[in-house]
């Protein structure tokens, strides 16, 4: 069975990409807060829904990476 | 762990100490409740009987024996003219070491015991007498709900109430539960604004029959009285009972008109009360109380909705909601928008018409506890007015109300007819 070898680089730029997704949950967060007049409280009471945005975004980031990838293979 | 009794306690008292005026003169056996100074005495140990031991009489001894600090009260004698009962209960009395004098007939009961409250659980026809003999021989009544089985019984219990100086408290659990209370005074205070409408319904689906002992078929309108006219309206007496009482709770008035419709149309199986009713009471200002009651169907179970141009109180959910509800937190407004952008369909030719769909606003609970313990209280309370001598006149007329109301329910399924109060039955 052939091992798989991921490298410290590459785990730091999965980090990276996930703090970016994590953080524009965030930013879409404190817009909709502005946008809806609603309450501040919500940067900290609605981590949960900011945290399920951010896994989306990382996940949607991966698809777009893999599909950047295949396209460049055939060029 | 923290007493849930001792927080029962705690929420009434608060209630009490905070409510406006119009929210206790409304309750105002709450005040009576939250009063420690009526505790018990040693040389006070209030002597009781209970009369009427089926599954009702047996639950409220239960309870009676759950009341939180030991009332100091003793269960002298319990009554029934039907053995089983007797031997089930003081089969049940073991666990509490208590073993009460029998007796088959409450007349016998009166004579031999000197008591000084009973609580009454027979079947429906035989409140009124037992009731009123109770009350002529100087002891405060416990009655359970319906009062009587015709509006004259119901007045004449009223009357012995008043004409003996004797309490007179019918088993309406709900003015004792700590949701109703606290709903009431939101009620009362006018957070729902005005009321228009009251809706309830009790739906069950199954055919309401006990198993008889033995399979004696000799005992089936002993054992099913509720199926049988001369002893019960049915749902009237059984279910209705209850709502309406909180109806007229909640708008501090009677109603002026009822009218209303009834058949059996599942249980044909040698019944004779209604399985399926609706009725429609209206009162003066407008208001309308709309029932209905089944078992066929339960799919919806029980409520009552009062519903006010501000808000809505559904008790049995222990839910409030308001016409108004609070915004969804941004961000889920915004995940709502972009879904409807993107999965809803566009109206071709014109604004299209959208279905005026039940909100799915989940409401805000009206108090935080689980834990009701209704029927603990009103004996509770029952024990402080008997210590006490006396209770509010009001408590006796939700009773006197509701029931006359009942009946007048029944009247109204049996003519056809929209029926009013008759005078002498006005308080």
């Amino acid at each position: 069975m052939k091992d798989i070898l991921i490298k410290s680089k590459r785990i730091k730029k999965e980090l990276l990409y996930l703090l970016v997704s994590l953080a524009l949950a965030d930013l879409l967060n404190v817009i909709s807060i502005i946008v809806y007049k609603s309450s501040w409280k919500e940067i900290f009471t609605q981590l949960g829904y900011v945290f399920m945005i951010g896994i989306l975004f990382y996940i949607l980031s991966i698809i777009i990476r893999v599909l950047v990838r295949v396209i460049k293979s055939f060029f | 762990m923290i007493d849930k009794n001792q927080n029962r306690r705690d929420f009434i008292k608060n209630l009490a100490l905070t409510g406006s005026v119009a929210a206790l003169a409304a309750s105002p056996w709450l005040s009576v409740l939250a009063d420690n100074s009526i505790t018990k005495g040693p040389n006070e140990q209030i002597q009781i009987a209970v009369i009427g031991t089926g599954d009702r009489g047996k639950q409220l001894i239960r309870h009676l024996f759950e009341i939180p600090g030991k009332p100091n009260f003793k269960l002298l004698a319990i009554c029934d003219n039907f053995q089983l009962h007797l031997d089930n209960t003081l089969e049940l009395l073991k666990e509490h070491n208590c073993s009460p004098k029998t007796y088959t007939n409450h007349l016998q009961l009166l004579e031999n015991e000197k008591l000084d409250a009973v609580i009454i659980a027979t079947p429906l026809h035989q409140h009124a007498q037992i009731a009123i003999n109770c009350m002529q021989s100087g002891i405060h009544v416990f009655c359970e709900k319906a009062m009587a089985r015709n509006l004259e019984d119901i007045k004449r219990m009223y009357d012995t109430h008043i004409q003996q100086n004797r309490i007179l408290q019918i088993g309406h659990q709900r003015l004792f539960n700590p949701v109703y209370l606290e709903g009431m005074q939101r009620i009362h205070n006018g957070d729902l604004g005005t009321i228009g409408q009251i809706r309830a319904y009790w739906h069950r689906n199954n055919n309401w029959r006990r198993s008889l002992p033995n399979n004696d078929k000799s005992l089936e309108r002993k054992i099913n009285w509720r199926l049988y006219k001369e002893y019960s309206a049915g749902l009237l007496t059984e279910l209705l009972s209850h709502q309406i009482q909180v109806a007229i709770w909640a708008l501090q008035k009677t109603p002026i008109s009822v009218m209303g419709t009834g058949s059996i149309r599942f249980w044909k199986d040698g019944r004779e009360v209604n399985d399926n009713i609706a009725l429609i009471y209206s009162f003066e200002d407008g208001t309308q109380f709309v029932y209905d009651s089944m078992t066929s169907n339960k799919k919806y179970g029980l409520e009552e909705q009062i519903m006010g141009h501000k808000g809505t109180i559904e008790f049995e959910v222990n839910r409030q909601y308001s016409e108004t509800p609070p915004a969804a937190p941004g961000i889920q407004q915004l995940i709502n928008n972009v879904e409807h952008g993107l999965f809803d369909n566009l109206p071709i030719g014109g604004s299209s018409w959208v279905p005026e769909t039940a909100s799915k606003y989940k409401g805000e609970p009206i108090v935080k506890t689980n834990d009701l313990g209704d029927t603990t209280l009103e004996l509770e309370a029952f024990l402080k007015f008997v210590r006490a001598g006396s209770a509010p006149e009001k408590i006796t007329k939700e009773g006197y109300n509701a029931s006359i109301w009942t009946i007048l329910g029944e009247q109204a399924i049996n003519t056809g007819e929209q029926l009013h109060m008759p005078s002498e039955f006005i308080l």
